[in-house]
Order: C-alpha cells, then structure tokens, then sequence
C-alpha cells in the first residue's frame, strides 16, 4: 500500500480528470442562487480549493494551477455530470483529498452554487 | 449568520475597489460616539466581546470591547451609516445598522450561546484548535506539537484544522505541503520534500485522520481560551484594508468569525510594517504585483504604493522594511538579495548592488544607530555602511553539534535580526536553537544557545530526528525552541526573542548573555516581539490571533485579541512618539495594517 501511495503521488502530471464526454441529456432546471450564497461559496472555494485548482501570480511570476482549472466544470452541466462533480469533491481521489467531512451540506451547495458561476 | 454582514462586507469590498485617491471625508474622532451594553440569555453582563465598527464610505474598522459590567464605548468617530458588530467565541454574533451624527448612539445586545461544536470551531483560534485536539495520552498530545511545529508557519493552526479529511486525504495534502515554499507557488516535481516533514508525515496522517475526520470534536471537547479581561479589554484597535494593486478583492477577511479562517490566496500581501514619525506606516510586500513598499497614512487610511523595477525589470519583492534615525526606508530586496533604499521626500529608490562573492541579503533586516542596515545572510548577518555603499558579512560560529544536527546539515536557516543600543547585532538560528551576537566594532561573533526544552511528550525517535534532520523555524521535532524573530530594549541592555514552537518569550542580557525565558499560553506560538521606549514587550503570536503585552516589572503577560480571524502576524512593531506608545501590525493572512492604542486604566 506503501508502495502503491508513494508512486502515485509522483508528480508526472497524470491527474484524475473528470468525464468531459457524456450522454447528452437535458440540463437540470436552473436554478438562481443568490448573490450571498454565492460570495460564501466563493470563500469556500479559496479555502478549500485554491491551493490546487487556481493558478497564481506572485510578484512577478505566473503560476499554471497545479490540478485542472475549473472553468465551466458545471457550465450548462446535465445532472450526470453535476453528480460526478459532487461525487468527485466529497469523496477524492488518488491525488485530491476527499470533503464530505469538511463541509457541512450548506457549505457544499454554497460551493456548488459558486462553481456554476466559473 | 447575519445576512446583513455579508452585505456589508459587500459595501466594503466596493469602496476598497475604488480606492484610488484619498475619499474626501471627516477627520476620524470628531463625530459621535457609539457605546451601549452586552450580556447574555441569562442576563449576566459579558466581559470581552469584541464590538466592531465600520462606516459605509470608510476603508478600516475600529474595535473595542466590553468591560466586566459588559459596556462598551467607541471613541468619537466621524459621522456616517455604520454597521456595528459583536464577536465573541462561544456565541452567536449580535448586530446593528445605523446612521451616526454628532451625538451617542447606544446600541445593546443579547449574545445566545451556540450550541452547536462546528460553528464554534469555526471561531476558534489556532491555539483553541490545538486546545481541543485529542490529546489524553502522551502519544497524542506528541503529535499536537509535532504539527505545531511542522504545519504553521505558512499557515495558522486554524486555517488547516477547520478541514476535516481521512487519513488518505491527509496524507495527500501533508505530502504536498512537504514539497511546497511558503509563498504558495507550485512545487518542482523533482523536489522529494523537506525532510523533516517527510519523517513525520505517516504519523500526522495517522493522527490527523482521526482528529479532523469522519468524527467531529463534540462540544464537550471544546476549549476555547479565555475573554479578554481588564487591562486586556482597554484597547481600541483599527484595522486598515490594504488594497491589492492587482484589484483582487477577498470575499470574507476575517472579520466575521463565522466564516472560519480565510484563505491568503488573496489576502497575502504585507509581510512587515514600520511606523514613522509622520503619522505613516511602510509596508513591505512579497507578493502583490507592482508593489515594492507602501505607504499607510494612518490618518486617513489613503495607501500608496511605490515600486521600483531592477535591471532585468522585475518589481522587486521585500520581506522586512524599516525606518532609520534618518527618517529614510530600508528594505530587503528578495529579488536581487541586496539592500535598497526609500526615500520618502524625493520618493526615490536606491539599490545597492552587492558583489558578486558576498553572501546575500536575507529577508529579515534592521538599522543601527548611524543609519546602516544590518540583514540576515546565509548562517550569518551582512551590513551596508550606508555612506559608502560596502558590504561586510558576518559568519556565525559552527554549530554546535551534539544533540541538533550540526555541520552535516549545512546553511542554516537564519532568520531574526535586531541591532541593541551598542550597534551590536543579534540574529536568531531557530534550527540551532541559538542566538549569535555580532560585535558591531569587532565583527566578532559569539554563540547564545539556549538549553533543550524539557518536554515529556519527546520520544527517542524525535531526538534521532533534531540529531539527523535539518530543522528550521518551519519544520522542527518536539522539544525544539526555534527562536524566531527579535527585538532590542532602545533604553536597556536586553534583546527579547520570541521562542517560536516553545511558546516562550526569551530574555537575553546583551553584556553578560545570560537567557531568561518566560512560558507564555500553550500553542500560541509566539513569533516576533517589539520594545517600546518604557521597555514593555510586544509580542505577535502566529496561532492566536493576539498582541501579547509583556511588563519585565511585574512579568505580566496581557493578551490583547485581535477582531480577525486568520492574523498570522508576522512582525509586530511599535511608535514611541505617541503617549502611551501605539502598536502597529500586518496581517498576512487576511490583507489588513492593525493599530493597538491603549486606553488608559
């Protein structure tokens, strides 16, 4: 198992993409969220997703993120692939830790509501 | 959580957006007073809550707070529509909007306690965290200081604790921090890791799980630290929104504990600050783009920024910035490793290119008595005679060996610098455990190491690793001191060092050398100290989101809390022209300067 972790955690820039082709089905019916709900799923999306998935500009370098942006990740989403994401950010990956622990079920429709602003 | 403190945030988000020129508006202290009274359910008066202000067209917030028959009042702050709030751990934040003319406005409030464990974590410090982490045995209260001391420099206990994740998820996330610098940009993919963090990853994965996973802390767990209480309530505090050259605006900064502890993607920005005799305060900045130093007009609160391109035409990147006798701002260039100058009449920079062959300029600098700038350097100290533009390094005596990891492990870490009224300076190796003592006339260089921490949570295995692994003030096994940033008494022979993952504040007499260390509260983990002209102590604390008073009369510690969560002060400094003297401070978290000014009793 040792072993197994450790090569994995090799950085040879081999992540756990999502499904970007799926069966093309209906959209789910929008729905609105409001303007406070999304800034706190903004705040929770700097505190828990940041350090990854958001590139970075340090004086005077440009950082590529280190996982995928997540640009449009539930733009005009099917209900498929919005349970995949949810399922992806509660329970991880090989390489991303898993938060079903670490938001409480509002925080992760603040987030998700904050995604489908990207 | 009130709807109307997000939109009040949101207000203030659209003023810091626009800030470009100074706003036309009211000298601060000559409108109305706000004041009024707090208790709880029960009707008892709350001692120490935290009461927040800020005006709808004003870029701070001033805090003060409740004395023992729970009444607070503001000093006179100019007229406007303010939303005032009331913050204490433990309770649901109370609130109030309102217009303030010329006269009082009093405003109470009934504080219901919360009852549910996760929106109290949410408040909670770093040290309240580590407080309530499973710690019965001594295996386990070993590994509470073992992430003290390896996962808070770049970040407050706080900010990593409030996540929740299995032990593989911990693994990751310890993984990746091993192989990350502090400034947040990716790692090289060759990098294998800092050692020391790698030696302890298995086991805070281990430990971690089973803290901060499926299971959440009950309420029962909970240990909060204690209101604030007398002297410690008797401080008014403003809070200065640093704005990012860059536009970049933090939703959340803090200021509502509900929230928990923010990210510093945004809101890293000021590293140190350093007041002048004018009113203004200079601000050093590792981070934001176009932004060599700043300035803070700590009247209006109006922040300009200067910056200066070097011969590739970088803006260049600095860590420490300090006024001289002189009046002029000297900085450490973390772009070129030089010294660099400001000079705030003809706003002219002046940067000092080093040799080739000379050891860099580190991050941490000082200035002597005659105006020349002492830095940290590579296991050693460097200065600048200012007048002749010559370097002169300062190498610091070989380690000591024995029980830390000596001359096998390398360039040590050096971190702290201070210069005492002699001219001598004094920097901190918080991997050794010691202080050196540079003799401003002599160069000579003399070694102040302080004894092993008597810690029984130590085991062999953490011994092992202080003897083998390299340590830091970022990485360090149990049991070590890592002292970490200093400060000189102007009027006495005494350097005061903030013993970083010891939780202790150390005195060091500059003639005999001889150390006397005080135990501060557990976790804080103190971090860098200033002396005011009387010579009290100030100390920042990375895990407690606090300015700690210490008197070397009565060796009193006060603890003076701060009204946002996620601080991670970095440098505390102090004003001696005013009366009483007035504490200044960066948040490098959450992107604010902090004054402390102290009422009278």
């Amino acid at each position: 198992m040792k072993g197994l972790r450790q090569a994995v955690l090799v950085f040879a820039g081999v992540w756990m993409f999502l499904p970007l082709e799926l069966p093309a089905q209906s959209p789910p019916a929008a729905q609105a969220a409001d303007s406070a709900t999304i800034e706190r799923g903004q705040e929770w999306f700097y505190q828990r997703c940041s350090l990854c998935h958001l590139g970075r500009v340090l004086k005077n370098e440009t950082h590529e993120p280190m996982a995928p942006t997540l640009n449009g990740v539930l733009k005009d989403a099917s209900a498929a692939r919005e349970a995949a994401v949810r399922e992806q950010i509660a329970e991880g990956s090989l390489r991303m830790p898993g938060f079903r622990h670490g938001l409480t079920a509002q925080e992760f429709e603040e987030l998700m509501a904050y995604l489908k602003t990207l | 959580m009130y709807k109307w403190l997000s939109l009040m945030l949101g207000t203030t988000l659209a003023v810091v957006a626009l800030w470009a020129a100074p706003t036309a508006q009211s000298a601060m202290g000559t409108g109305g007073a706000i004041a009024g009274n707090i208790k709880g359910a029960d009707g008892r008066p709350i001692e120490g809550v935290i009461v927040s202000a800020r005006a709808s067209d004003e870029s701070f917030t001033t805090s003060v707070f409740t004395d023992r028959q729970g009444n607070y009042i503001f000093p006179s702050l100019a007229a406007g529509q303010y939303k005032i709030w009331a913050q204490a751990v433990g309770f649901e934040a109370g609130g109030a909007e309102f217009a303030l003319g010329s006269s009082r406005v009093d405003r109470n409030f009934t504080l219901t306690e919360l009852k549910v464990a996760a929106k109290i974590l949410k408040q909670m410090s770093g040290a309240e965290y580590l407080n309530s982490l499973p710690q019965s045995t001594p295996a386990d209260r070993r590994m509470v200081h073992v992430f003290k001391n390896n996962c808070t420099s770049c970040h407050t206990s706080s900010y990593v604790l409030q996540n929740r994740w299995d032990e593989h998820g911990w693994g990751i996330m310890v993984d990746l921090m091993s192989k990350m610098g502090s400034s947040g940009a990716p790692p090289n993919p060759k990098n294998p890791g800092n050692r020391m963090t790698k030696a302890y990853e298995q086991e805070l994965a281990e430990y971690l799980g089973r803290a901060r996973g499926a299971t959440e802390l009950t309420l029962g767990v909970l240990k909060p630290l204690p209101r604030p209480t007398g002297e410690a309530t008797q401080v008014v505090i403003t809070e200065y929104d640093l704005p990012r050259t860059d536009g970049q605006i933090q939703p959340y900064h803090g200021s509502d504990w509900s929230m928990g502890t923010p990210s510093r993607f945004v809101g890293r920005a000021a590293h140190d600050v350093w007041p002048d005799a004018e009113g203004n305060v200079w601000i050093a900045d590792d981070a934001v783009p176009d932004r060599t130093i700043a300035k803070l007009d700590s009247r209006t609160g109006k922040v300009t920024d200067y910056s200066f391109k070097n011969h590739e035409g970088k803006t260049v990147s600095t860590h420490t910035a300090a006024v001289d006798v002189n009046g002029k701002v000297w900085a450490s260039n973390r772009t070129d490793r030089t010294f660099i100058l400001f000079d705030p009449r003809t706003e002219q920079f002046t940067n000092f290119m080093r040799p080739e062959h000379m050891p860099t300029v580190g991050s941490v600098l000082h200035t002597d008595s005659k105006g020349n700038p002492w830095a940290t350097s590579e296991n050693g100290a460097i200065k600048l005679d200012a007048a002749t533009g010559q370097y002169t390094y300062y190498e610091a005596p070989p380690a000591e060996g024995g029980s830390i990891c000596g001359n096998e492990c390398g360039n040590w870490n050096t971190y702290g610098i201070a210069v005492d009224r002699d001219d001598n300076a004094w920097i901190t190796q918080p991997g050794l455990d010691r202080l050196v003592k540079v003799d401003g006339r002599t160069g000579q260089t003399t070694s102040v190491l302080l004894e092993a921490l008597l810690l029984q949570e130590v085991t062999a295995v953490d011994r092992e690793r202080r003897r083998t692994i390299r340590a830091s003030g970022n990485q360090a096994p149990p049991g070590q001191k890592a002292p970490r940033r200093n400060m000189a008494a102007p009027n006495d022979d005494v350097v005061w060092a903030a013993l970083y993952t010891s939780d202790r504040l150390a005195r060091i007499d500059t003639k005999t050398l001889r150390v006397r260390e005080y135990p501060m509260t557990p976790y804080t983990m103190p971090y860098s100290t200033a002396v005011d002209r009387n010579g009290v102590v100030y100390i920042s604390t990375i895990n407690q989101d606090a300015i700690v008073k210490f008197n070397p009369t009565t060796e009193r510690f006060t603890e003076y809390y701060l009204p946002t969560r996620g601080t991670e002060i970095r440098l505390v400094q102090v004003d001696n022209t005013t009366d009483p003297p007035t504490v200044w401070a960066s948040y490098n978290r959450s992107n604010k300067v902090a004054r402390l000014q102290f009422r009278a009793p």
